[in-house]
């Protein structure tokens, strides 16, 4: 059976496109088939990191919830962008042209269309793992995709803006039944003592801490160009992506 | 109160014409919010489904099933080939008027090939500001705007007085 995983973060810059990337590279490379939809259609990036340039993308999810094409036709194959692996990454970007941009402000869509695009992707593509990278913030897909989630990610820094929003949106996930929720902390400044941030944001929000990211210059210095886990695959941050990757995997 | 009509008397509450939004679901209450997530996850729901969940049977079945979507929550179609009745979300349609107006701006670029420029006003070039002229019309509308501000604080006892008296502030 499939699963279907939010990545979400309250605040923008959180790393959360970074965090679906790298554990959707970690799950392709154990042999699953994942698939990752990215409905941040308002500031689409994760195609960045996943490597595919905007003449390379066929359709995309914008074309698909103005009806130009099934979902599927949508996902592109980025498997070869993160080495060689048993599995399999399949990727439905959002559109990064600022006037289909600007039409899905302007017009809305139909969030219905959207649901019964992950249900399709799930069937059509036979896929074992479904990853959102979701939009920061509530709105509709935030919340469409919490509420169909069987496990909600949520990125945050050690931030006092981030506490209170994080708050909130772990509310929400609790308040919407999501069976797995995990907090990830990310870019942790190196200075603190990283084991004391993890049982001290476990205490405030009752909810267990999948990992404290620290800090990294390499990671900044990558800038997006690739996947931090293929590029740098004995990092202590990739050992941690990995964990995070098990943990949501477990049963 | 029985579960039909403690479901009844909610539903009874809501009238979505042009569907529900997901913030829908932080609303209502939980077992009405586990229903309507279910057919959310699932895509749809059969009625058969549908009645189990609600653990509901007969005649109350087919009363909730109908008040769901005359309320707007569900909607339901046949589905082919069998011809069965499933039930599925009636989502609205997502817009988003708070979108900052900066965007609107740097998208103009992109979008001015879908705007009708025959439209547009004609501008008098006549009565375009010269650098010199905008520096002068800077410096009036500041002195205007000091001679407001002065106006304002010296108000007649006439003027506070109307104020006192409808309540202004």
């Amino acid at each position: 059976m499939s699963k279907i995983i939010s990545i979400h973060s309250f605040r923008g810059g959180t790393g959360k496109s970074n965090t679906s990337a790298n554990l959707s590279a970690i799950m392709a490379a154990q042999g699953l088939k994942v698939g990752v939809v990215d409905t941040d259609i308002q500031s689409p990036g994760i195609h960045v990191i996943l490597g595919l340039n905007e003449e390379d993308m066929r359709h995309t999810l914008n074309d698909y919830l103005w009806g130009k094409c099934d979902i599927e036709e949508a996902a592109h194959d980025v498997t070869a962008n993160i080495g060689e692996v048993s599995g399999q990454l399949l990727f439905v970007p959002s559109s990064i042209k600022p006037g289909e941009i600007a039409r899905v402000l302007r017009e809305g869509y139909d969030v219905g269309l959207l649901n019964d695009g992950f249900q399709s992707l799930i069937d059509a593509l036979d896929l074992d793992v479904l990853i959102i990278d979701t939009h920061p913030g509530m709105n509709e897909e935030t919340l469409l995709s919490i509420a169909i989630s069987d496990a909600l990610v949520i990125v945050m820094r050690p931030d006092q803006q981030d506490f209170q929003g994080t708050a909130v949106t772990v509310d929400v996930g609790r308040k919407l039944d999501v069976p797995d929720l995990l907090l990830l902390v990310n870019k942790a400044p190196q200075v603190y003592d990283l084991d004391d941030i993890k049982a001290r944001v476990e205490g405030i929000y009752n909810s267990e801490v999948a990992a404290v990211l620290p800090h990294s210059d390499e990671l900044m210095a990558l800038a997006s160009e690739g996947v931090f886990v293929v590029k740098f695959p004995d990092h202590e941050i990739s050992q941690k992506y990995k964990k995070v990757a098990e943990r949501l995997l477990r049963d | 109160m029985s579960k039909f009509e403690t479901l009844k008397q909610e539903l009874a509450r809501y009238a979505f014409p042009a569907g529900i939004s997901t913030s829908v679901l932080l609303e209502v209450s939980p077992p009405l919010r586990r229903v309507l997530q279910k057919i959310m996850r699932q895509g749809s729901m059969t009625f058969i489904e549908l009645s189990d969940e609600l653990d509901l049977e007969g005649n109350e079945a087919t009363e909730i099933a109908e008040l769901f979507v005359k309320c707007g929550f569900l909607k339901s179609t046949e589905k082919a080939p069998s011809g069965d009745v499933v039930f599925r979300i009636c989502h609205t349609r997502s817009h988003r008027p708070d979108a900052p107006i900066a965007i609107w701006r740097e998208m103009l670029d992109d979008m001015r090939d879908d705007i009708d420029t025959t439209d547009t006003p004609k501008v008098n070039a006549s009565k375009v500001n010269t650098s010199k002229d905008a520096t002068h019309s800077q410096t009036n509308t500041q002195a205007n705007t000091q001679a407001n501000t002065q106006a304002n604080t010296q108000a007649s006892p006439q003027d506070a007085k109307r104020n006192d008296s409808d309540g202004s502030p």
